[in-house]
C-alpha cells in the first residue's frame, strides 16, 4: 500500500468550498488504478470529505472494480436490496421511495439529511454515487463536513456531548407515515445502533459530530424533553449552509463521500409536480469500521446486525 | 447559615401556627398569626421553617399599614431598598415599592414579544445579591383576576435528567435588567434602565445557603445568555431551560382577597405577575418589601460576579 501525503499529492485536486468538496481531475476510473493513485484519492476524500469525477462512464462492473481498489462492498443495501446480477450495487432510482409514505412532514431544517445506514454499529466507510440519468437542472446533492459542525461548536457544549451516546434507527419524516403494507417488512429488518454522540474519526483522529437527522432520533440519559431541545439544536446546527458544499450532477459524475464525517442531503426539488425529469444513480457503499467515541468506547448494534461485506 | 440549617426542622410540628400547604412541593397558607404585633421567637422559627419548605408562604387577613409592613419585614432580615432600578415612591417608606397596575402600558409600545416564560422572574436577579425574601401586601385586590403565580426551582433542578444538571452545573448565566428581550420598549422606559444598568453573572445552579438545596437559578425575564456558549446554543438551552422551570407541575398559583401577604424565597422561586387585570375596572393595589440576600454560589463553589451596577444595600 503507498502511503499519501495530502501535500505532495499525484492527482489534480480542485477544492469547491473552505471545509467540504474537491473535485479530482485527470483520472480515469474506469482502469485499475495505481497504488499511489488509490492512496491519494483516499487521503484526498479524508481531507475533503467529499470528492467529486466528471466524465467517469463507468458500467456496473466497472462500478464495482473501482469499488474494491478503495475497500470491501457491502451488499447493496441491508433494507431495500441490490441490483439483479449485481450483490453490490444499491440503485438510486427516483420512485424509489415515493410510495411508501402517506402524509405531509413537518419541514424541519434537516428533513432528509443523513449519513448512510448509522443504524448499524459499522455505518459505510465511503458510500460511491454514479450517475446514469440525471436531469439537465435540478437533482443537486448537497453534503455537510460534520467535523467543521463539531469545531464550530463552543467549547462547552463539546464537552457535553462528547460525554452522550444516541440512538440511530430509520423513522420516516415527522408528520409522516409509513404505509401499512411496508410496515411489517420494516419491523423484520430493524436495524438499531447505538453511537457516541462524538465519534472519532479513524483516519484524521478529527472529531465528528455524528449526528444523522434521519437517523438520530433519541440521546441516552436524557428525558425526552431535554432530548428534543438538544437535538433539534444539534440537526440544525449541522446542516449550516456553511458547513456544506452542492453538487450538480451531469452524466458521467462520480461522489465518493466520507460517510463517517459527513451527512449528505438527497434532493427534493426533483418530487416537484412540473419536474418530468427521471434521475437514476447506482451506489456502492464500503464497509467500514465499528464507530467510537473520544473515550474509545464502540458503537452497539442494539437491534438487527451489522453490516456484511459481499 | 450552618447555624440557620441546624435550627430548622422541617418536620416538627409547628405549635404557634397552622399551615395549610397547597401544592406538593410550593405554596402553603399560614394562619393563626397576627402579622401587625410583634411576632414571638416561636412564631419566627415556624415561620421561617414552613418558608423554607413551602418556599412561598401566604397569609389572609392581615390589615397591615406601611409602617407595619415594614416592621413586619425587619423581623426577618435587614430591608433593602424599595427597588433596584425604579426607587421608591414615599419618601417616609424608602423600603416600600408600589406596583402600579398598569406598568406595562408606560413601558411598551403596542405589543411585546410573548414566549411561553415571559412574565417570570425572581426579583432583581440582575444585582450580584439579588433579595433573599420578597414580602407583597395586597390592600385593595380585585374580586377576581390578578392572580400571582409561583414557580419551584428546586423541583425544577431536581426534574432534569442527571446528566443534563451534571452539565447545568458547571454553567453561569448573565442577567441584565432589560424589559423582555427590548422589543416594543418605550424610550422612557429604556432611559430608566440603561441609567441604572444592572448586570451579573450567576451560577446557572445555586446552592440555597440555608437548606444547601440546589435551584435551577433560571430567572427568564433577566437570564439573556449562558456564559461560554455560542449565541444560538445559548439560544436553544436557555429555551429549553425557560419552558422548564415554568412546567405547571412545579406551581402554585394563588388568589389575592383584601388584606393578603405573599412572602416567597427569592433564591429558590419564581413568580410571575398577573397580565389579565392590566386596564379593568377594578383596582389593585399592592406593596412589596424585599429582604437583603447574600450573594448566590454554585455547586462548584463560585460565587456570582458582578458585571454592571453597585450591589443592594440595607436600608
Amino acid at each position: 500500500m503507498s502511503e499519501s501525503s495530502i501535500d505532495k499529492i499525484s492527482l489534480d485536486v480542485a477544492p469547491l468550498t473552505l471545509h467540504i468538496g474537491a473535485e479530482i481531475q485527470n483520472v480515469d476510473l474506469s482502469r485499475p488504478l495505481s497504488d499511489q493513485h488509490v492512496a491519494d484519492i483516499k487521503a484526498t476524500l479524508a481531507k475533503w470529505k467529499v470528492v467529486f469525477f466528471r466524465n467517469q462512464f463507468l458500467d456496473h462492473d466497472q462500478h464495482v472494480a473501482f469499488s474494491r481498489q478503495l475497500g470491501n462492498p457491502t451488499s447493496g443495501h441491508p433494507i431495500y436490496g441490490a441490483r439483479k446480477g449485481y450483490p453490490e450495487i444499491y440503485t438510486v432510482s427516483k420512485t424509489r421511495m415515493t410510495d411508501r409514505f402517506e402524509g405531509e412532514p413537518i419541514n424541519h431544517p434537516w428533513n432528509w439529511w443523513h449519513t448512510d445506514l448509522t443504524c448499524a454499529k459499522n455505518p459505510p466507510y465511503a458510500s460511491i454515487l454514479r450517475a446514469d440519468e440525471v436531469p439537465p437542472y435540478g437533482g443537486d446533492t448537497q453534503f455537510t463536513n460534520l467535523c467543521a459542525a463539531y469545531d464550530a461548536l463552543s467549547p462547552a457544549i463539546q464537552r457535553f456531548v462528547e460525554g452522550l451516546r444516541g440512538i440511530h434507527y430509520k423513522a420516516p419524516q415527522d408528520g409522516v407515515k409509513v404505509k401499512e403494507i411496508y410496515a411489517d417488512k420494516n419491523k423484520q429488518t430493524r436495524m438499531v445502533a447505538e453511537h457516541p454522540l462524538v465519534r472519532v474519526h479513524p483516519e484524521t483522529a478529527e472529531k465528528v459530530l455524528f449526528v444523522s437527522p434521519n437517523f438520530l432520533h433519541d440521546i441516552v440519559g436524557l428525558t425526552p424533553t431535554e432530548t428534543k431541545a438538544i437535538l433539534e439544536f444539534l440537526k440544525a446546527h449541522a446542516v449550516r449552509p456553511e458547513f456544506t458544499v452542492r453538487f450538480q450532477w451531469k452524466p458521467g459524475s462520480i461522489a465518493i463521500w466520507d460517510n463517517r464525517a459527513t451527512c449528505h442531503l438527497p434532493p427534493r426539488d426533483i418530487y416537484m409536480p412540473d419536474c418530468k425529469f427521471e434521475r437514476c444513480l447506482y451506489r456502492t457503499t464500503l464497509m467500514g469500521p465499528t464507530a467510537y467515541g473520544a473515550d474509545g468506547q464502540e458503537s452497539k448494534q442494539l437491534e438487527g446486525k451489522p453490516l456484511a461485506a459481499v | 447559615m450552618a447555624v440557620q440549617i441546624a435550627e430548622i426542622d422541617a418536620d416538627v410540628v409547628p405549635e404557634s401556627i397552622e399551615i395549610r400547604p397547597l401544592a406538593m412541593t410550593i405554596g402553603a397558607e399560614i394562619s393563626g398569626v397576627d402579622l401587625s404585633k410583634p411576632l414571638s421567637n416561636q412564631e419566627i422559627t415556624e415561620i421561617r421553617t414552613a418558608f423554607l419548605k413551602w418556599k412561598v408562604v401566604f397569609f389572609r387577613d392581615q390589615p397591615l399599614d406601611h409602617a407595619q409592613q415594614v416592621a413586619f419585614s425587619r423581623q426577618f432580615g435587614a430591608c433593602t431598598p424599595a427597588h433596584a432600578v425604579y426607587g421608591h415612591q414615599d419618601d417616609a417608606f424608602p423600603e416600600v415599592y408600589s406596583i402600579d397596575r398598569d406598568r406595562r402600558d408606560k413601558r411598551y409600545k403596542g405589543e411585546d414579544l410573548r414566549l411561553p416564560w415571559s412574565g417570570w422572574h425572581a426579583d432583581v436577579t440582575p444585582a450580584i445579591n439579588p433579595p433573599a425574601v420578597s414580602i407583597l401586601r395586597g390592600d385593595t385586590m380585585p374580586p377576581f383576576g390578578g392572580d400571582t403565580q409561583f414557580t419551584d426551582l428546586v423541583a425544577a433542578y431536581n426534574a432534569l435528567s442527571p446528566t443534563l444538571r451534571e452539565f447545568v452545573d458547571g454553567l453561569r448565566g448573565i442577567h441584565r435588567y432589560q424589559g423582555n428581550a427590548a422589543v416594543n420598549v418605550s424610550k422612557e422606559y429604556l432611559d430608566t434602565l440603561n441609567q441604572n444598568l444592572i448586570i451579573s453573572e450567576h451560577p446557572l445552579v445555586r446552592v440555597h445557603p440555608e437548606t444547601g438545596e440546589r435551584a435551577l437559578y433560571v430567572s427568564p425575564s433577566f437570564l439573556e445568555s449562558i456564559v461560554d456558549l455560542t449565541p444560538t446554543e445559548s439560544s436553544s438551552l436557555l429555551a429549553m431551560l425557560k419552558t422548564h422551570v415554568t412546567r405547571p407541575e412545579f406551581t402554585v398559583r394563588f388568589k389575592w382577597s383584601n388584606h393578603a401577604l405573599a412572602m416567597w424565597d427569592n433564591r429558590q422561586v419564581l413568580h410571575m405577575g398577573p397580565k389579565d387585570i392590566i386596564n379593568s375596572q377594578y383596582p389593585r393595589e399592592i406593596h412589596r418589601t424585599t429582604l437583603m440576600g447574600d450573594i448566590p454560589v454554585g455547586p462548584n463553589g463560585k460565587k456570582s460576579i458582578s458585571l454592571e451596577g453597585e450591589a443592594i444595600k440595607p436600608v
